[in-house]
């Protein structure tokens, strides 16, 4: 089986275009470095509607944001991303697991949910967890993956 | 007469000196016992021309013989007693003695002086122990129309009066009694000085005596001594028509720590004998003040409970910063060609951990317990560290903050800690009360702190459903709530810390349609 170890994860996500939404700057800045460190690309944006803005022009095959936001909060942007591209694979992040927020994002196809503090490890699995069920169902990944 | 006279003359003239003289004797006696059956008559005319004039009384008057107690005459309006069937009888039978003889407070001898003329009226009353009636009582010895010295009682029936003096003696007793075992101390004041106290009050502030100048509180806490001078005044120069506050009062006139009580107190002015007398009614209430500390205390820390899902949310973020970081630093720590990332870790390390700090201190100072530490401070610093705890709890509410700080507010006295419990309640009363809006529906909350000509005021104004009609009345009363869960000790506590800073919480007319409280709070005296 694929994915037995984080080297075979990154060598997948080195081939994804990620995208993080997160307003918290020490999460932003510590998450893109961990990225960049493991050679992948991760784009990040710090508000719902400058992630708008680049999905608008730009692919994603993951899309990680925050649940809590300011202005446009983290569903109602996956409730958006939905339409435009609705491939995309979808993590929630949030610090506190409230039953509404968390049917409103099963209805969405919320693929992971993250909850707060965030150890690398939970992304780790997450992403895991995401290429694994993806795989299975042949689903166009970039060349060479 | 004349002509009849004029006629027995002619006659006697005619008839002869022995039979006229037979016959004018005749004539004359008739003539004297005409004359007296006339003045009988006149005078007995004039009795009862006077008896009529006590017909109208409530009573009656009655005439009796002085030496036989035979009733010769009487009249009134008080039948039963002053029945015209009595006369004749005895007037002792009448007095209800049971004797057989005058009565032992029978007036005869007196009425009469040393010379045996009538002296001067004999006025008493009693109660006449047949018909339980009062009666005030006038005799006096007067000539009977046949000459004789008789006595003469006029007797105003005085039963009512004696009553209403009965039941206000009964009810003067009443009152003392009640007054006197009264569990609130009460005491009168007539310029400065005290006239009464009772037993309790005594307690409280030690028998004083008269010339005690109250009016330097030596009695009262030096913290409360401010507001304690400012209430009498007001009642002193009748500012206000009572004046209620609590303080803390030095008991027995000692004025050490272990003497010291909480009072609720109450002054008045009120007439009393007719002078400008101020009524103070105190009570003990260091017992409701303790349990109303611990009932504030816990009502902060549920404050802080409502608060506590943002609170997480602002320690998990700097948290998560860490835990992905030190994944990234276990990765590079060793790699010289990765030094510059590795620093930019450390750097961001502290910075998680300063923010987590803050919180922690945030939320350290909120739940510190504490006594009222009025300070002189912007009512702004309490509002904006309210807001920094409520921050994350109003977002995760969708709540749309609208903040508009006054930027130079004249200080108050303030106890922040107690004023930021009080917003904080505001705050997340409204972010409670928007929760159950449409999800669609926009969310408004809007803190404006003004200057005032004496104060400043704090305006929490929300869009929500506002307040149903009926519950503005009831809002600040004690466990009075509209939630399933809530306990309704919040804005009651709310509207106590308020009234302790001599300011007001009350709800006023917003302008986002939803509910809006206005807090005013005095300028603190430079």
């Amino acid at each position: 089986m694929l994915l037995q170890n984080r080297d075979d994860l990154f060598a997948v996500l080195r081939q994804l275009n990620l995208l993080l939404v997160e307003d918290d700057e020490l999460i932003r800045d510590s998450l893109e470095l961990f990225f960049a460190n493991e050679g992948c690309r991760l784009e990040v944006q710090a508000s719902a509607e400058e992630g708008l803005q680049l999905v608008r022009v730009r692919d994603f095959d993951v899309v990680i944001t925050d649940f809590r936001l300011p202005g446009m909060s983290g569903l109602d942007f996956l409730r958006v991303l939905q339409d435009m591209q609705p491939e995309a694979q979808k993590i929630l992040l949030t610090a506190y697991m409230d039953e509404e927020v968390l049917a409103e994002a099963f209805r969405l196809g919320v693929h992971e949910f993250i909850e707060k503090p965030i150890a690398t490890e939970d992304i780790e699995e997450a992403l895991s967890r995401l290429i694994r069920r993806r795989r299975p169902d042949k689903q166009p990944l970039p060349e060479g993956v | 007469m004349t002509a009849g006279l004029l006629l027995a003359l002619l006659l006697g003239g005619g008839l002869g000196a022995g039979g006229a003289g037979w016959y004018f004797r005749r004539l004359l006696r008739r003539e004297r016992r005409e004359k007296q059956r006339q003045m009988e008559a006149a005078l007995r005319r004039q009795v009862d021309e006077v008896f009529a004039v006590f017909q109208a009384i409530d009573g009656g008057v009655y005439v009796a013989d002085m030496d036989t107690h035979e009733i010769l005459a009487l009249t009134g309006r008080d039948r039963g007693s002053f029945d015209a069937s009595v006369v004749g009888g005895k007037c002792y039978e009448q007095a209800g003695a049971g004797r057989p003889g005058p009565c032992l407070f029978c007036t005869n001898r007196i009425l009469l002086d040393t010379a045996g003329q009538p002296g001067p009226p004999v006025i008493r009353e009693f109660r006449n122990p047949w018909n339980n009636a009062w009666y005030l009582a006038i005799g006096r010895a007067i000539h009977w129309f046949d000459g004789r010295l008789v006595r003469m009682e006029i007797a105003i029936n005085i039963t009512e009066r004696k009553r209403a003096e009965e039941a206000l003696r009964r009810s003067e007793q009443n009152f003392r009694e009640l007054v006197e075992n009264s569990l609130v101390g009460i005491m009168l004041i007539q310029d400065g000085e005290i006239i009464f106290q009772n037993p309790e009050q005594q307690r409280l502030l030690g028998r004083l005596p008269r010339s005690f100048n109250l009016e330097e509180f030596t009695a009262v806490h030096p913290e409360d001594r401010g507001k304690v001078r400012e209430s009498y005044r007001k009642i002193s120069v009748g500012l206000a028509p009572q004046v209620d506050l609590d303080f803390r009062l030095y008991t027995g006139g000692r004025l050490d720590d272990t003497a010291l009580v909480w009072v609720y107190c109450r002054a008045r002015p009120i007439d009393f004998q007719g002078r400008k007398t101020v009524l103070i009614s105190m009570m003990e209430i260091t017992r409701i003040k303790e349990l109303e500390r611990l009932l504030r205390l816990q009502d902060r820390m549920s404050s802080l409970g409502r608060v506590a899902a943002g609170i997480a949310h602002e320690i998990r973020n700097p948290l998560s910063g860490i835990n992905i970081s030190l994944a990234t630093l276990r990765q590079i720590y060793d790699q010289p060609q990765h030094r510059g990332k590795v620093e930019d870790i450390f750097r961001r390390l502290a910075t998680a951990s300063g923010k987590i700090e803050a919180v922690v201190k945030r939320v350290m100072d909120f739940s510190k317990p504490g006594q009222l530490h009025p300070r002189a401070m912007s009512l702004n610093e309490p509002v904006s560290e309210a807001l920094e705890l409520a921050g994350v709890f109003l977002s995760k509410h969708r709540i749309g903050l609208e903040v508009e700080l006054a930027p130079s507010l004249p200080p108050c006295r303030l106890d922040p800690g107690q004023i930021e419990q009080v917003v904080l309640n505001l705050l997340t009363n409204s972010a409670e009360a928007m929760e159950n809006l449409p999800r669609e529906a926009v969310r408004r909350l809007k803190i404006t702190t003004r200057v005032l000509a004496d104060g400043v005021e704090l305006l929490v104004d929300d869009s929500g459903p506002g307040l149903a009609p009926g519950v503005q009345e009831k809002i600040m009363d004690p466990f009075f709530t509209t939630k399933p869960e809530g306990t309704g000790i919040g804005l009651n506590i709310s509207h106590r810390i308020i009234n302790d800073h001599g300011g007001s919480l009350e709800t006023c007319a917003g302008k986002l349609g939803g509910a809006c409280f206005r807090i005013y709070l005095p300028a603190s005296a430079v």
